[in-house]
Formats: structure tokens, C-alpha cells, sequence
């Protein structure tokens, strides 16, 4: 092959390189962010969050509306005007924290295993991941060894032992979670999940169906 | 001639590096495409369709509660100078929604800042740790809870103890709300004694080093007023309900 050819040869691989490298890498950020190029299985799971929180706020704007009809039909009748202030307050005293509470819900006793060359050790992660997984299966209330979780709630180990909103409670752990019996079980359940994360690591951890369960303020 | 067959196998060495050169840039640029991610499924076309309008109708929603909450507080305020009865209540029960989180929130705080890695995972790389996982958040969240935050939330969505945060692949909802990166983690508390302790704690120093080696994004800063917007759920429970 002639000299010359070689060099047009060359020079072309090098123009189109330089020409189509950076392009590429722009389409590939570019389909990132469009999020097109995720599994679809992805985004039906985000789909489906997304009609829950649709859901939840349809709740709420109608909770929200409610209140104002009430409040200017009762403008001049201050005792409904006390009966719908009281009303919210006993629902806001609930959430807080303030009001004992009872309902359906799943009890998840958790043991470690103390005994062997290696004992097994429950970690904090394992612990916000079994936590996370009941808030997002339809849990309302949730309290460890007795302790109810609130906002400022936090949970880690410390040593052999659990901190729950800073106090100090052993294992083994009782998780008692109120809510959607049936959504809470079936989410525990799920292939990969936080259950078999647990008995994969030598975690014990039984599930019961428990009505009434009782949490305390 | 001897030049030139110098010159030609310097040519043909050089040739060689750049077409090997060429071929790695290539493996390296497509291998993430060449798995499955940016072979574009027909669907996902309209799944981001559905996504998007979800998010819109959402967002409307969301507006619509802040609204009409701001009527309602009108409504209670006017309430209020009719008697002491309905006065003291209105007082009791702001203060309520402020500690269950439906009032928006603005004091000293911090705010953490995590992002995924502008660097592109080599194939001797495990992408893993170049990208922020929902466990990251969670973490954050509880280290900010320990060392005493009032109130905390990820990006627009405030974050209280039953706000779940999940991933869907790469993607990190909370409150079923999709997140995009950067994730700013806001908290109000004592911003010294947040800052000083979440600096020192293992995991936080764990995101340092990923920052450092991984290129990620952490970072931490005190500020002196930051705001924290409400919860937009509702409050009441249809399972629990109160004993005495």
C-alpha cells in the first residue's frame, strides 16, 4: 500500500475518533438523566410509589378541605369550632407520641447468634433496613423492646447493646410494628429482602401476626 | 530508504498504540451499554411519560395542600380572638403540628450534601461505589437524629421517623417521592454539635474516604439558619387507634 494511502487512512481513524468519542459520551449522560435507559422494571416500581404518594396527598387535601368547609360553616359557633380543634389535637397527640395505641400489627423477635467461632452481630444497617421496609409496607407505629419510635427517634448499636432514642435496651430485639398486617408480612417475605439478609448472616428473626398489639407512649 | 524503514516502524508502532489505544477507549466507553442499561426498551418511553405526569399531578397536589393549610390557619387565626377557649387550643394545636412535622421549619442547622461520582468506573472498577445508595441516606438521617436534629429532609421532602426511603435500581424515593442527585440532607439542631459529631462518626469518615478515592460527593456544612419544609401526609392513623 502506498505511503500516502497509509497516512489518509490514519488521519480518517483519527478524525472520526476525535469526532464521535465525545458525542457518545454526551448521549450516554444525556440518556442517565432522561431516565429511558433504566430497567423498566425500575420504573414501574417508581410508578408505582408515585400513585401512592398521589394517594396519600388525595388524603390529605381532603382532610385539609374538610377542615376549612367546617371551620366557616361554624365561624360564629365557638363549642364546634373547640370540637374541631380538639379533634385534631387528639389525632396530632396520637402521632406524636403522647397517646397509647393499639391496633393489628407484626411482631419480629430477633436473636442473634451468641454461641460458635464466629457469632453473629445484627448492625445498625440491618436494623434501619428492617425499620425502612416496615414504614414503607404500611407500618404506622413501631416500638423496639417496648421503646416507641418517633421523629427524633435514632437507632444504633453500642456494644453488645441497642440504643433506642438513647436509651439502652438488649438483645434479643422484639420489633412490634402496627399497621397493614397483610402488606407488613408479605413485604418481610419478598425474595432478597431484609429477612433473608438476617438469616443469611446467621440472624434469627420469627414473624408473627399479632391482634391487638399494644404500643405504649 | 533506511530512514524511511525507520520512519515506517516508528509509523507502524505508533499506529498500533493508537488502534490499541482506540480499542480500549471504545471497550471502556460502551462496556456499561453493552450489558443492558442503554439498550433503550420500547416501554420506558412511556413509563417516563407516566413518571413525569404522576410527578406533576403530585406536585399540583402538594401545592394545593400547602394552600389550603394556609387557609385553614387564616381561618383558626380569626377563630382565635373569639374566645380564650378557642385561642388556647389554636396555640396547643400549632404547636402540635409543628412537633409532628406538618409546619414548615427554619432555625441553625446543617446540611450534608451527597452526590454520585463525576468519574466514569473503569472495568477493573466496582461501579458500587460510585453512586449513593438509599442505606447512605438512611444512615445520615439516623446520625442526624443521634446528635440531636429537630427536623430533617432530603431535598424538598421532609423526612420523619415513619418516612420511608428506598431505592427502585438506581433511582432513591422518599415519601414515594422520586429524588434526583445532588441529595441535600437538611437538619436543624445545634450546628456545632451536629457538624462535630457527624464529622467524626465512622460511617460519615467511611463517605470521606469513598469522596476521596471514588470521587463521590460529601460534604458537610454548618449554616446558621436553614429551612425545612412540612410534611405534606396526613396525620391520622387508620390501624392504631388510642387506648387508655
Amino acid at each position: 500500500m502506498p505511503w500516502q494511502s497509509t497516512m489518509l487512512i490514519f488521519s480518517l481513524i483519527s478524525f472520526f475518533v476525535g469526532f464521535f468519542l465525545p458525542g457518545q459520551a454526551r448521549v450516554v449522560r444525556e440518556m442517565k438523566q432522561t431516565y429511558q435507559s433504566q430497567d423498566p422494571k425500575d420504573l414501574i416500581r417508581v410508578i408505582r410509589d408515585l400513585q401512592q404518594r398521589k394517594q396519600d396527598l388525595l388524603v390529605e387535601e381532603t382532610d385539609v378541605s374538610q377542615k376549612v368547609m367546617q371551620y366557616l360553616r361554624s365561624s360564629d359557633d365557638t363549642a364546634a369550632q373547640v370540637r374541631q380543634l380538639q379533634q385534631e389535637a387528639t389525632v396530632l397527640k396520637q402521632r406524636t407520641g403522647a397517646i397509647p395505641l393499639a391496633g393489628p400489627g407484626i411482631r419480629i423477635t430477633i436473636r442473634e447468634q451468641s454461641s460458635g467461632a464466629s457469632p453473629s452481630m445484627l448492625a445498625d444497617e440491618d436494623l434501619l433496613l428492617l425499620l425502612n421496609d416496615l414504614w414503607a409496607s404500611g407500618a404506622e407505629v413501631i416500638s423496639l423492646n417496648g421503646i416507641r419510635l418517633t421523629d427524633s427517634t435514632s437507632v444504633y448499636r453500642a456494644g453488645l447493646n441497642v440504643r433506642v432514642d438513647g436509651k439502652v435496651t438488649q438483645m434479643p430485639l422484639v420489633v412490634d410494628a402496627i399497621g397493614d398486617t397483610e402488606n407488613m408480612f408479605k413485604g418481610l417475605q419478598i425474595p432478597g429482602g431484609v429477612l433473608d439478609l438476617l438469616n443469611l448472616r446467621r440472624i434469627g428473626a420469627i414473624v408473627q401476626k399479632v391482634n391487638p398489639l399494644r404500643i405504649s407512649d | 530508504m533506511i530512514t524511511r524503514g525507520r520512519s515506517g516502524g516508528i509509523f507502524l508502532a505508533a499506529l498500533f498504540v493508537m488502534v490499541a489505544g482506540f480499542g480500549y477507549l471504545l471497550a471502556v466507553q460502551f462496556e456499561p451499554t453493552v450489558n443492558k442499561a442503554y439498550v433503550v426498551p420500547a416501554q420506558n418511553v412511556e413509563l417516563v411519560e407516566i413518571m413525569k405526569g404522576l410527578e406533576r399531578e403530585n406536585e399540583g397536589a402538594a401545592q394545593r395542600i400547602v394552600d389550603l393549610r394556609g387557609q385553614l390557619g387564616e381561618l383558626e387565626s380569626k377563630g382565635a380572638s373569639t374566645s380564650d377557649e378557642v385561642r388556647v387550643l389554636t396555640q396547643q394545636l400549632r404547636e402540635l403540628r409543628g412537633k409532628a412535622g406538618l409546619a414548615e421549619a427554619t432555625g441553625p442547622g446543617v446540611v450534608v450534601t451527597l452526590s454520585d461520582s463525576s468519574r466514569t468506573p473503569t472495568l477493573s472498577d466496582d461501579p458500587n461505589y460510585f453512586v449513593i445508595h438509599d442505606g447512605y441516606l438512611r444512615s445520615i438521617v439516623n446520625l442526624m437524629r443521634r446528635y440531636g436534629a429537630t427536623a430533617i429532609a432530603v431535598n424538598d421532602q421532609r423526612v420523619l421517623g415513619n418516612s420511608p426511603i428506598v431505592c427502585a435500581g438506581p433511582i432513591i424515593l422518599v415519601n414515594s417521592s422520586r429524588m434526583s442527585p445532588p441529595y441535600v440532607i437538611t437538619a436543624l439542631g445545634n450546628p456545632e454539635m451536629l457538624a462535630d459529631s457527624i464529622s467524626q462518626d465512622v460511617f460519615f469518615r467511611v463517605l470521606e474516604m469513598y469522596r476521596d478515592q471514588f470521587k463521590i460527593t460529601c460534604s458537610l456544612e454548618k449554616k446558621t439558619s436553614v429551612t425545612v419544609p412540612a410534611s405534606l401526609n396526613n396525620a391520622a392513623f387508620k390501624y392504631a387507634v388510642g387506648v387508655k
